[in-house]
């Protein structure tokens, strides 16, 4: 069965998504770009050109390219909205045969269907020629105060292209959907949409599978562009100011500034400051004249207030329509491009009192919708096999009451992970497994979910002996935590059942838990890794001071003594600083013995099997 | 499919009618279990095809973000040409001192040949024929041959057939 193609057919600019493998993808169209403009013309020479290069000839040929048919599509050649939106286009529009309205390409009339068939053609074939196969179906989004006629209007345009339409949905709908809404019962959601020429907001509610919309309201004539409109004007006032010269009537200027007031608008989403420098924009009396301006996230939050405002002011009349409060709502989208500005986002989240959802592409969020539709018709989305995810970190409890995580959380199950660790002491010849679950730095403010013993470890330094421990989880949630001790080959395993019956609150407290100690844990991990450090520095002092016995001078041998006692007298206390500073010390008078033995030391050859430097802690050892 | 049929144990000394039912209920068993198995190996070879696709298509995504990224680099680079353009033209350029003059055009030029030695190239030039694949028409003028271009406001760039920036270009009026 072919792939059922996600369209979201826009006013100003469309864009296509499939579902392969189960995942969303957009598709490029054939120029490369991700959305395509909606705008068809003929050419003077008889050619169609639909997207980008329509646009770019526009100004040659105003009166046979069509942008903005969306705002005629089903409706009568009579209504107001029809006889407003006409004076505004450079197109001839005209009564069609049954009351319907009509648009002329080089002499001949065309209803607003076939205009935006040939969008969705052109949309059909560069999707076909990205996935090489042939698209036959699609679901088409259309926005949440479309009528039947209009919605109709769209089915027959996709008729036209070639392309049975499974479903039309409303855009909305379509953003829910993208960020998986439909899954949560009795969600109340709102869709803030704030594009580059219009903006709408919608009220949704979920209830048995089923979104509905609860209100809807919109400006047509409202959106990023007004901003960049702003911006130039604001160049072109502040140049003047500077320079004396008006830029507003050069159109190689205006196209430069026009281009740099877009750049400066988008960087300033992620920056305070944006420079707009235009070298060389015109030449006044005294030679070229360069143009150099900061513009500021506040000047532009200043700029933009009244459209911010004025799209806030709909949003409230829309919540007043629908039988809801703003407490009420649980769930906030953000869909195009305009929202990724700070000041809207902070808009909306000051107005809804809860963060906004803006993960996805803004641009790309409703065609993603689309395509999950599609891909729930062409059952792509399967529910027969549900992959899990962990909930809580695994691992163990190594020297020093660390945890160590094997198995990180929201990793999908069935999965299995392993890694070698050694011996904390010499000698040592069984180690004990602790096994914990939790996101907190220390085992023992992690939930225990078990402890075995591995013994029968041959006898040697510290450090030496490898012993692989192995999580295993199956899909069922059941974890089997193994380990082997390499030289000897013993084994030693455990199994879990579940995740020992946490409920859904235990695991939301344990992850804020970790959160909320963040710090205190990190501080109680530094303080186990300065000692563990110490530990092992005082070890092998001990070593050196046997082994170079008589090789090195008295005095060195005396610093490294004092170091030692240094290290011994900080090492169980609290302070981090002070373990770490005695360590340094101690590390310094050791470097000395190599220094002082480089020439006749021999290197001793690295073992390149060395195990990982993460160590159990030893059992009982003062016994 | 054959399937050999399956050896049943006997169990004690029961009578046949006993085995021949056990037989049968085995053998539905059988049947359910053989379906089961298809099911499983299906979902866990489509499972495994769809982790082959998943991974193919990162690579051309992962492919496709870096084309992306040298894109976005280049655009930038190109508002800094876009300002050689700008200052070269016109009549005042023309009377700078020579040495300086030579050397600004030279570092121009440097730039647009690392460019080349990426596969960039540049376009758009006065008396082109409009290629709305190519140019992008800012507006129209009345002198010249309809249909051409007739200033160049902005040089396009292009890798392989690919535009990466269109010119944006003013073009001659077609007679009405």
């Amino acid at each position: 069965m072919g792939k059922i193609l996600g369209i979201d057919l826009g006013t100003t600019n469309s864009a296509m998504a499939i579902v392969e493998a189960g995942e969303p993808r957009v598709i490029e169209n054939i120029e490369g770009a991700r959305t395509t403009p909606s705008v068809v013309a003929l050419s003077k020479t008889a050619e169609r050109l639909v997207g980008i290069t329509a646009r770019r000839q526009s100004v040659t040929n105003p009166k046979n390219t069509i942008y903005g048919i969306k705002r005629f599509m089903g409706h009568r050649f009579s209504e107001d909205a029809v006889q407003k939106d006409r004076t505004l286009v450079p197109y001839t529009l005209s009564e069609g045969g049954d009351g319907g309205v009509e648009v002329t390409l080089n002499d001949k009339k065309y209803r607003p269907e076939e205009i935006s068939a040939m969008i969705l053609a052109k949309l059909k074939a560069d999707a076909e020629a990205k996935l090489g196969e042939p698209i036959t179906e699609a679901v088409i989004t259309v926005p949440a105060y479309f009528n039947d006629a209009q919605r109709k209007a769209t089915k027959d345009a996709g008729k036209i292209a070639g392309l049975e339409v499974r479903r039309i949905i409303n855009e909305p709908t379509a953003a829910a959907l993208a960020y998986g809404f439909n899954r949560k019962k009795e969600e109340k959601i709102v869709v803030f949409d704030f594009g580059g020429g219009t903006f709408d907001i919608s009220v949704l509610e979920v209830a048995d599978d089923v979104i509905e919309v609860k209100s809807t309201d919109g400006d047509a004539h409202l959106g990023g562009r007004d901003i960049d409109h702003k911006i130039i004007q604001w160049i072109i006032a502040e140049f003047k100011k500077e320079s004396g010269i008006d830029v507003g009537k050069d159109p190689l200027a205006l196209q430069r500034l026009d281009e740099a007031a877009e750049k400066a608008k988008i960087e300033l989403s992620t920056t305070t400051e944006s420079e707009i420098n235009i070298p060389f924009i015109t030449s006044g009396p005294e030679g070229p004249q360069h143009l150099l301006l900061k513009l500021t996230r506040a000047k532009l939050e200043e700029l933009s207030r009244e459209f911010i405002d004025r799209a806030l002011a709909i949003t409230e009349r829309a919540m007043n329509a629908s039988p809801f409060t703003v407490g009420d709502i649980n769930e906030v989208v953000l869909v195009g491009g305009q929202t990724r500005m700070p000041a809207i986002i902070e808009a909306v989240r000051k107005y809804f009192g809860k963060e906004p959802n803006k993960s996805i592409n803004p641009d790309e969020v409703v065609a993603v919708g689309a395509a999950i539709q599609a891909g729930i018709l062409q059952g792509d989305v399967r529910d027969v096999l549900l992959l899990d995810v962990i909930p809580l970190s695994l691992g163990i409890e190594t020297m020093g009451g660390v945890a160590t995580k094997l198995i990180e959380r929201n990793t999908t199950i069935p999965t299995s992970k392993s890694q070698v660790f050694s011996t904390a002491a010499d000698n040592q010849t069984s180690v004990e497994i602790h096994v914990v679950q939790g996101e907190r730095q220390m085992a023992s403010d992690n939930k225990s979910l078990g402890r075995f013993i591995l013994d029968g470890i041959a006898p040697a330094p510290r450090g030496m002996p490898q012993v692989e421990v192995t999580f295993d989880i199956d899909a069922n949630g059941i974890l089997q935590v193994k380990a082997k001790d390499r030289g000897t080959n013993k084994e030693q395993s455990i199994r879990i059942e579940a995740s020992s019956g946490l409920t859904e609150e235990d695991v939301k407290r344990m992850q804020q838990d970790a959160d909320a100690h963040k710090e205190e844990d990190q501080r109680k991990k530094d303080l186990a890794d300065a000692r563990n450090a110490a530990e092992q520095l005082l070890y092998t002092s001990e070593k050196s001071l046997k082994d170079f016995e008589g090789k090195v001078s008295q005095d060195l041998v005396q610093e490294i003594k004092n170091a030692v006692a240094e290290v011994q007298k900080v090492r169980d206390g609290d302070d981090v600083s002070a373990i770490k500073k005695a360590t340094d010390v101690l590390s310094t008078a050791l470097q000395k013995i190599s220094s002082a033995q480089a020439q006749n030391a021999e290197q001793t050859k690295q073992n390149p099997d060395e195990p990982r430097d993460a160590d159990f802690e030893d059992r009982p050892k003062q016994e | 499919m054959h399937e050999e049929d399956l050896e049943i144990q006997e169990e004690d000394t029961g009578s046949s009618d006993v085995c021949k039912q056990k037989i049968a209920k085995l053998r539905a068993e059988l049947e359910t279990i053989k379906k089961e198995r298809q099911e499983y190996l299906d979902g866990w070879q489509r499972m495994r095809a769809d982790m082959v696709n998943a991974r193919k298509i990162e690579e051309q995504n992962s492919a496709r973000a870096y084309e992306r990224g040298l894109e976005a680099l280049f655009e930038d680079v190109a508002r800094a040409l876009d300002g050689f353009a700008a200052a070269m033209q016109g009549p005042v350029w023309g009377t700078v001192d020579e040495q300086w003059r030579r050397g600004f055009e030279n570092i121009r030029a440097q730039l647009r040949a690392s460019l080349e030695r990426h596969g960039i190239s540049v376009f758009g030039a006065i008396g082109e024929p409009f290629d709305p694949r190519m140019h992008d028409a800012v507006r129209e003028i009345e002198m010249g041959e309809p249909g051409t271009i007739a200033e160049v406001y902005s040089q396009g760039y292009k890798k392989g057939d690919r535009v990466l920036r269109a010119a944006q270009v003013a073009v001659v009026r077609a007679q009405a």
